[in-house]
């Protein structure tokens, strides 16, 4: 493109010659600028013909913040080519530094070195030195590179690679990402080197060639697409492993995508070869977590007024020998309706419906549909009391498919649904130590009536009895899903009061106590072997929650039998982050309604040690098993132009591979030494520590280099 | 010890304002349009104006996060954290509340054996953060107004204060 | 230009004194001299001329102003306190605040300038006045590319 128009030169000097119409020479204390480069030096040369200086013995340059000495400099200014001999760079803000025994101009913004030296470590600390044979630093397109390039930590040499590239800037760029080592007792030593692939602005891959100590390599690969109307990835990975003797892999595709201002699509598989796959590969997150991989294929449309979903949707379920999985239904398809028309001013209209059929490998699977139209009219809608009746209709129709032992039939069942919430709203304002607050006290009272209808013949393809909660006290159904709707004959009483800051009058704290109360006895069962409840009343429910103080949250449930003078459930937690880089968590949870029980109390947190040095920590202890879920410690440090992280983490894991007896745990070490910007070496346990400790913050984020 | 019935004492009713535009495509802006339009004496604009007020929710999300696990290392709770950032201006676009974000949660106990059914319930109680954050919001937007309309009052002669319950206004 | 120097002088001053004998003219008071593109203002002027018809010109003035046309079209000026100039060299010494600037924007700032009229060349010395170096400034232009 059409270079700008050259700006003058300026010249200072003791003494100056000009030897021809064009040349110029200086003597003494030289000061050359022209634009934001600035040359000082003791003399100096100048043809103004061919814009060519010459500056000698000692020279510095200043250059948009860039500080380069050197002994002799032989420069075209406004082509910005040249040489500088023996250079010493600092980057703008004195961030990273380099010497070496040559630097040349290569274009606007960069600089190539002949044998460098590169660190981001301030003058006078020689911690950790990137040599090269060749170092180029190219700002237009923010990417460093060092041809075979090795890394001195503290003088030991602790890594060469023939070629490496880093990011001078945000985005990252096509190159070798961090390598990362772990140790695990799953698969040895475990070392990820991912190479990142930026092909187009819209297009990357990252390759993840990993090699396991007792497995062999892995070959995998990351795709991803980001166009304006979609986007996805697809991801596979691929191993021949030498110690369960088979080819393993797995596959997640993602992709979504907006075919019509309304309609937009979603799909997504995930595939794996065996079910210890996770176990085996995956960190504790995806080995937890992934028991049921979705299948799926969904459509949703907005109208106005109205939405409308078709979903294909099956799943792989891993199968663990110590508990098998009950293979949840698969549904091809599932259309689903919901609209809420303003036919009425004031009345809340919502008519839902759903066709699905489902199928199942073993049990009994069949297409069902209903409908569920629903009126709410607020009677009362004051902003100290209101009155909402609500009555609804719930029809639906199965026809079963035939199985080898019954022939299948068609089933209906209609069940009108009548509720009425009402409440009131005290209010008072009032101060405690100079903070004003506004404090409210709620009562309210939910009455629900629904007719029994016998359900036992019904199938259960999607509902579950729901956890006894706020949530669920207040709602109709105690049942979620379509295939058991409870019958009812009950009142839920409550008190709330909650306080809300006198200034933003954001809600700070609530407490409610609350019971339900029936008036004949719960014959709908989610499996028809259930005895029907008897109870007159359900547990008392008590919960309160929200900010105490500043940085100081502190949450409370209790579900108390008060028939048998038992806890429930009962789950308390606090959380205190009074500062960057400082959080403690605690929480104990005992829930007897759940098979296995759960006991376990919770203990995690990260405080700094010393200056540089943090800690962080997390021990999950079940009391039920007498044995803990997951201990985790690390420690962090932060040493201004580099980082350490040091982590270990054993969770216990369902592995079938390791024998019955001996306790099932993942034990993982990470290692992470961070070069201030440059790379990362070792594995990075920060997502791990973020999932475990509720409140960790990342201290050791270091600036890129300009 | 000092109750009275909300709306009796010195401030203003479910919402302040006669009429609102509610700005954004996501679930709680389609909750707080639902709950403005069963409130008789508000009426909700199909379009954004000056002399109205504005809510508008710039952004929500959901996010699920592994609560505990079991003694088999499987998921036993999950907690589902539900964050909206909104704000709120006043009739003639001066704001009301500036930018400003809540994060609610809710906690379900998994089981990879119903897997259906906890996904009903997961949305069961993603509807009811949706209802929260937005009577929150809406509760918000009266108490600042209270506040903003408290400071002005005072300056004029205080209005008689009603003692029983008024049928006319609110 | 080099031609000047065949051009006819003329000097205009208050006063004028003529020393036959050395002959040295005097000049003093609003002194100008013209010779062909070449003009000079100063307060004092002191010519002389060898022999062969060479002159040699001192003066002082506050500010000595010169203005020439070089060979080459562009237009140099100078401005100092004090100068001496050998028109057998041509050789133009400004001494003291001295300053030459040429039209394409090319500028020499310094105490001692001694320019070299034929080849256009100077050197410039920031000189020690006041005990404190003096420093030399120059600005140059970049010299427009032929169409490249």
């Amino acid at each position: 493109e059409e270079t700008p128009p050259e700006s003058p030169i300026h010249l200072e000097a003791d003494e100056a010659v000009a030897h021809s119409r064009t040349e110029a020479e200086a003597h003494g204390n030289v000061v050359i600028q022209r634009d934001t480069t600035e040359v000082r030096s003791e003399w100096a040369q100048y043809n103004s013909e061919t814009d060519h200086l010459k500056a000698g013995d000692a020279v510095t340059m200043t250059r948009e913040g860039d500080v380069l000495t050197g002994n002799s400099l032989d420069y075209y200014i406004n082509a910005n080519r040249g040489t500088l001999e023996n250079p010493d760079y600092h980057v703008a803000q004195g961030v990273a530094r380099a010497d070496a025994v040559k630097l040349l101009f290569d274009g606007p913004d960069r600089y190539k070195m002949r044998t460098a030296r590169f660190t981001t470590c301030p003058v006078g600390r020689d911690d950790w030195y990137l040599h090269a044979s060749t170092l180029s630093l190219d700002y237009a397109n923010n990417v460093g590179m060092a041809y075979n390039g090795w890394i001195q930590f503290y003088g030991v040499p602790i890594l060469y690679s023939p070629w490496m590239n880093f990011p001078l800037s945000g985005n990252r760029q096509t190159g070798f990402l961090a390598p990362s080592v772990s140790f695990d007792n799953r698969n040895g030593i475990d070392l990820q080197t991912p190479f990142y692939w930026n092909i187009a602005p819209n297009y990357d891959a990252t390759f993840y060639p990993r090699y396991l100590a007792d497995r062999g390599t892995m070959l995998g690969a990351e795709f991803r697409y980001l166009q304006p109307s979609y986007s996805g990835q697809i991801r596979a990975d691929r191993i021949s492993d030498h110690k369960d003797e088979q080819d393993r892999y797995s596959i997640a595709f993602l992709h979504q995508q907006q075919l019509l201002p309304r309609l937009s699509m979603y799909a997504q598989v995930q595939k794996v070869s065996d079910d210890d796959y996770f176990n085996d590969f995956g960190d504790q997150v995806a080995a937890a977590s992934q028991t049921n991989l979705p299948r799926e294929l969904t459509f949703n449309y907005a109208g106005n007024g109205w939405s409308g979903l078709a979903r294909w949707q099956r799943y792989q379920t891993l199968q663990s020998e110590s508990d098998p999985v009950d293979i949840p239904y698969a549904r091809l398809p599932q259309l689903y309706y919901a609209s809420s028309p303003q036919w009425i001013k004031g009345a809340n209209i919502s008519i839902t419906s759903e066709y699905v059929d489902f199928s199942h490998p073993t049990k009994v699977d069949g297409q069902r549909m209903w409908i569920n139209p629903t009126i709410t009219y607020p009677l009362v809608q004051r902003p100290y009391a209101f009155v909402k009746p609500k009555i609804g209709v719930h029809a639906s129709y199965y026809s079963l498919n035939d199985s080898e032992t019954v022939e299948g039939e068609n089933s209906s069942r209609v069940l009108p649904t009548f509720s009425l919430d009402s409440g009131l709203i005290f209010e008072r304002d009032d101060t405690f130590n100079g903070q004003a607050y506004t404090q409210t006290l709620e009562p309210r009272a939910y009455y629900v009536y629904i007719p029994y209808k016998d359900q036992s013949n019904l199938p259960n393809f999607d509902s579950a009895l729901t956890d006894f909660s706020l949530a669920q006290i207040f709602s109709e159904n105690r049942f979620s899903g379509n295939d058991r709707i409870n019958d009812a004959n009950q009142i839920t009483l409550a008190l709330t009061t909650r306080f809300f800051d006198g200034d933003t009058g954001e809600e700070r704290f609530n407490a409610t106590v609350g019971q339900r109360f029936y008036f004949q006895d719960q014959r709908v069962t989610l499996d028809a072997y259930e005895k029907p409840s008897t109870a007159q009343e359900s547990d008392l429910l008590i919960t309160f929650g929200g900010r105490l103080w500043r940085n100081f949250v502190a949450n409370y449930a209790l579900q108390y039998n008060l028939k048998e003078q038992v806890t429930a459930r009962a789950d308390a937690g606090i959380g205190w982050s009074p500062g960057e880089g400082r959080a403690f968590n605690l929480r104990y949870v005992v829930n007897r309604n759940v098979s296995p029980i759960i006991e376990q109390f919770d203990i995690s947190g990260q405080w700094p040690l010393t200056r540089n040095w943090y800690g962080v920590a997390r021990y999950n202890y079940s009391l039920k098993d007498s044995r803990s879920l997951e201990a985790l410690a690390g420690l962090e440090y932060n040493a201004g132009c580099w980082a350490l992280r040091l982590a270990a983490q054993r969770y216990i894991n369902d592995d079938s591979d390791t024998d019955p007896d001996q306790e099932k745990y993942t034990v993982t070490y990470f290692a992470m030494l961070e070069l201030g910007g440059l790379v990362g070496l070792g594995s990075n346990p920060v997502s791990t520590l973020r999932q475990s400790i509720p409140g960790y913050t990342d201290m050791l984020t270091t600036n890129s280099i300009r | 010890c000092g109750f009275h019935l909300r709306g009796m004492g010195p401030g203003v009713g479910l919402f302040p304002y006669p009429s609102v535009f509610v700005a954004g495509d996501g679930p709680v802006a389609a909750q707080l349009r639902n709950e403005l339009q069963q409130i008789s004496t508000v009426h909700l604009l199909p379009a954004a104006s000056s002399d109205a007020a504005l809510i508008a929710v710039d952004s929500e999300s959901s996010e699920r996060k592994i609560l505990s696990l079991n003694g088999n290392g499987k998921v036993s709770e999950y907690r589902i954290y539900y964050t909206v950032s909104y704000r709120v201006n006043k009739p003639g676009n001066a704001a009301l509340i500036p930018s400003s974000s809540m994060r609610l949660f809710r906690d379900y106990t998994y089981d990879e054996n119903n897997e259906l059914g906890k996904e009903a319930e997961a949305q069961m109680l993603i509807n009811d953060l949706r209802q929260d954050a937005a009577r929150q919001i809406l509760r918000r937007v009266s108490a600042q107004a209270k506040k903003n309309t408290a400071v002005t009052e005072d300056a004029p002669a205080k209005a008689p204060a009603s003692m029983g319950p008024r049928l006319d206004a609110y | 230009e080099t031609a000047d120097r065949e051009k006819p002088m003329n000097i205009e001053a208050d006063r004028a004194t003529y020393d036959q004998k050395q002959s040295l003219g005097t000049y003093t008071g609003n002194v100008i001299v013209t010779q062909g593109t070449m003009t000079l203002k100063s307060a004092y002027l002191t010519v002389r001329q060898d022999p062969e018809g060479n002159q040699f010109a001192t003066g002082n003035g506050n500010p000595v102003d010169f203005k020439q046309r070089m060979d080459a079209g562009e237009w140099v000026m100078a401005k100092s306190q004090r100068f001496d100039y050998d028109g057998k060299a041509g050789i133009l010494k400004l001494m003291d605040k001295a300053w030459v600037r040429r039209d394409t924007g090319d500028e020499v700032i310094g105490d001692v300038i001694i320019y070299n009229l034929n080849t256009e060349t100077y050197e410039a010395q920031g000189g020690t006045s006041g005990g404190k170096p003096g420093r030399v400034n120059i600005t140059i232009q970049p010299k427009k590319k032929e169409a490249q």
